[in-house]
């Protein structure tokens, strides 16, 4: 494309590459400045989640449902989306002009390079947007599950502290010593003459089966079914605490992809700046002529005749 | 889909009115029943208007009816929900409030389980004089 141009235009778009490289390169270092947590872009889109008393009522494994769900519908997640999208498409570009680039030469390679660090560069923006929405949505879940973790601790202090729950764990404790002698209250009826049993005793005896079978069944219904972990049933204090250290593992490998993409961007910058070198100065054969040339022993044939 | 949200409305409702009548009754129903049922029962003791055949078999009566009235407060979840004082005291003082069961650990007849609670003795009976407190 670049053997169509005339000199005055190739001088102009070299002119207009050099510049353009410069930016490249200031892009590059301010991406490898960026890839550390803590510069986020503050017109990013935004995710507000609440711990609202309605989302802590809710079964532990629900609760983690319905903050995707509502982080799904957020505007910060639909832009990670789109850049997921952008970010496929550049790579598969950057693919197809790498697989191309070994059959050019010259200012035609030189053009390729030059297209490739900008797709790079443009691939590397789109990361680090990526990236740190990401941070910042693992850093707002962090938030949101430890606050539910907390209210349901509140909740469970407080109910535990309640004049109410300290009568029903009396009422429990007596109940379980009364049916550790019930047999033999029965059987002391029998030695009072009383050996009918009351409508009560007999009713309820009846009821408790039944009550027995639909309590069964509501343990086994899905909607009240534990959260599980592993297939092992666990308490929503526990569930939540997993959560947490998902976060936690989620943050730590963010950590480290931050480390990839500052090194992805430092060596786009170190490519530019190559490039720009070679643009400026020469390629190095060039350079190889001249030495060849400026050295006397190689030219002293050309001063005398044998 | 509106004859399903009706009927899950329907539902809410039958639920809410089951919970409203559970709310609204005396949550301390049974075992005031129970209390009035025990101060029968140790009146029964106290009273001289019986004779000693008489106090055993109104005695039996009693105890077969403090048997269902004892289950039915222990297994009652509403008179935790009281709050109550009177609720409160009921379980503390398991070993007076449950006459007939707390008698059965003992093994100890249920009036006998009363007195020895109370460590009431027939010594401590002799030495006792009647009069206005």
């Amino acid at each position: 494309m670049i053997a169509y141009f005339t000199k005055q235009q190739t001088k102009k778009m070299t002119i207009h590459k050099s510049v353009l490289l410069t930016t490249l390169l200031m892009l590059a270092t301010s991406q490898f400045a960026l890839a550390n947590p803590g510069l986020l872009n503050a017109a990013s889109p935004d995710w507000k989640p609440v711990a609202s008393d309605k989302l802590i009522k809710l079964p532990a494994n629900i609760i983690e449902k319905r903050i995707q769900k509502d982080f799904q519908a957020s505007a910060m997640a639909m832009r990670m989306v789109a850049l997921d999208a952008d970010m496929q498409e550049k790579v598969s570009v950057i693919k197809s002009i790498l697989q191309t680039m070994s059959e050019l030469e010259g200012e035609a390679a030189q053009n390729q390079r030059f297209e490739l660090l900008q797709y790079k560069s443009e691939y590397l923006d789109l990361l680090q947007e990526s990236h740190t929405l990401h941070q910042s949505a693992l850093e707002k879940k962090q938030d949101l599950y430890s606050n539910v973790l907390d209210k349901m601790r509140l909740q469970t202090g407080k109910i535990s502290s309640n004049e109410s729950y300290q009568i029903q764990q009396a009422q429990i404790a007596a109940r379980q010593r009364m049916e550790k002698v019930i047999v033999d209250v029965d059987q002391s009826l029998m030695h009072l003459g009383l050996e009918k049993s009351s409508p009560y005793t007999d009713e309820y005896s009846k009821n408790l089966n039944q009550i027995e079978k639909l309590k069964m069944a509501i343990n086994r219904h899905q909607t009240n079914e534990s959260p599980q972990v592993n297939g092992v049933d666990i308490s929503s204090e526990e569930y939540l605490r997993q959560l947490l250290m998902g976060v936690s593992t989620e943050q730590s490998l963010l950590d480290q992809e931050a480390l990839m993409l500052s090194y992805m961007a430092k060596l786009v910058a170190l490519d530019a700046q190559a490039l720009e070198y070679e643009m400026a100065y020469g390629d190095e054969e060039d350079s190889t002529i001249l030495t060849e040339a400026s050295k006397p022993s190689n030219v002293t044939t050309l001063f005398y005749q044998e | 889909m509106k004859n399903l949200h009706k009927t899950f409305i329907a539902i809410g409702l039958v639920f809410a009115s089951i919970t409203g009548a559970q709310a609204k009754s005396n949550p301390l129903f049974t075992l005031e029943n129970l209390e009035r049922e025990r101060a029968v029962f140790l009146n029964n003791l106290t009273t001289t208007k019986l004779n000693a055949f008489q106090r055993q078999q109104q005695g039996n009566h009693i105890i077969k009816r403090l048997i269902d009235m004892e289950r039915m407060v222990l297994r009652d979840d509403r008179i935790a929900m009281s709050n109550s004082v009177m609720a409160k005291n009921a379980f503390q003082h398991y070993e007076l409030t449950f006459l007939v069961h707390a008698g059965s650990e003992s093994k100890k007849a249920p009036m006998a389980h009363w007195l020895h609670a109370l460590n009431i003795t027939d010594e401590s009976i002799d030495k006792s004089k009647s009069g206005a407190r």
